[in-house]
């Protein structure tokens, strides 16, 4: 049953049917009516309602959450939009990665693409992946800053097509070797850094030079380090000096544009 | 259609799927000392609070992947 007819049902009459998109309950109209229609929304203020009336619209409560879907506080109500009109573009990039993943981890993807959609178009993330982090820990915010980063594409998905051609009669096992690099790529990031403005610029630097000198006893004699956002990008390019002179690595790549920089540094093999 | 509500109808719609609020979270209605969680396990405070969703009545919260997970059931 659509909305405005249950609504009707219990003598909420709501005039102009065809151009309603929305329904608001509010008590903060200053008006003497519990009804009242703004623009496309029919605003309800069930205190005004009368005593019957009001407990008819609590027991209808679920059947408008059934036929809306969800019932939302205003504040939130346009993310979720933005997050509806964005589904195809984030269920086409998360539909690979989806199925091999933890399944725990499938709303993290889902959400990182989202953002990595705001990133892409210039608005800002900070806040969103700070929640992200307070859910998921620091991995949270490594997958985010991955996801941004291109890191999907070139190398989550890759690995694990390399993986399936590695092991072509045992999918199992390519999965379990998958989930592997996937964990330890997401706790660790062994060969890649994300540099944030929240940590002092020495700090920064120390923290890299360490990790680059770390990973060089491991064989690993590469560190690809991404800024995202202007502060960051300056961030980095503030310490790339220092890097050099402290481990005597190469930039070989080096992509610096406003509001997001790669550099790749290797370290070359003692003669 | 979307149906939203703001600070002055949250109350409402607690009261109308059986909840209500106490020292600041979202509790039972009919057992004000058990708080009402999420499916990820989490308690919900009343600034974050950001409302239900179809799947039985799934309580949401505020944060990204809470929002995005209550678009794609939406969309389901």
């Amino acid at each position: 049953m659509k909305i405005l007819e249950i609504l009707k049902n219990i003598g909420i009459h709501v005039p102009k049917l065809k151009e309603i998109t929305g329904i608001k309950f509010s008590s903060l109209i200053h008006i003497d009516r519990s009804i009242h229609v703004e623009g496309s929304t029919v605003i309800i203020d069930a205190n005004k309602l009368k005593g019957k009336q009001k407990r008819a619209l609590k027991q209808i409560m679920p059947d408008l959450l059934n036929e809306s879907g969800a019932i939302l506080d205003e504040s939130s109500a346009p993310t979720v939009e933005a997050v509806v009109k964005s589904l195809p573009a984030i269920q086409r990039a998360a539909k690979g990665l989806a199925q091999i993943i933890p399944p725990a981890d499938v709303p993290l993807l889902n959400a990182c693409l989202f953002l990595r959609l705001k990133f892409e178009r210039g608005e800002a993330v900070e806040v969103q992946k700070t929640q992200i982090m307070r859910i998921y820990g620091t991995r949270g915010c490594n997958f985010a800053n991955l996801c941004s980063a291109g890191y999907l594409e070139s190398t989550f998905l890759p690995t694990y097509e390399e993986l399936m051609r590695a092991y072509p009669n045992n999918p199992e096992e390519a999965k379990v070797k998958y989930q592997k690099f996937y964990r330890t790529v997401l706790n660790e990031l062994p060969w890649t850094e994300f540099v944030s403005g929240r940590a002092p610029v020495a700090k920064a630097a120390a923290h890299i030079v360490e990790k680059m000198k770390r990973n060089v006893l491991n064989g690993v004699r590469y560190l690809n380090i991404h800024g995202l956002g202007e502060k960051n990008v300056k961030t980095v390019v503030s310490i790339l000096p220092t890097i050099q002179e402290q481990t005597g690595a190469n930039i070989v790549k080096l992509e610096n544009e406003k509001s997001r920089i790669f550099v790749r540094f290797e370290i070359p093999p003692k003669a | 259609m979307t149906i939203t509500f703001d600070e002055s109808a949250r109350a409402f719609i607690l009261d109308a799927f059986g909840k209500t609020v106490r020292d600041g979270f979202v509790v039972e209605k009919s057992k004000p000392t058990e708080k009402v969680i999420t499916p990820r396990g989490d308690v919900i405070p009343v600034p974050e609070f950001a409302g239900v969703r179809k799947g039985s009545v799934i309580f949401v919260k505020n944060d990204i992947v809470s929002l995005v997970e209550t678009a794609a059931a939406i969309n389901s």
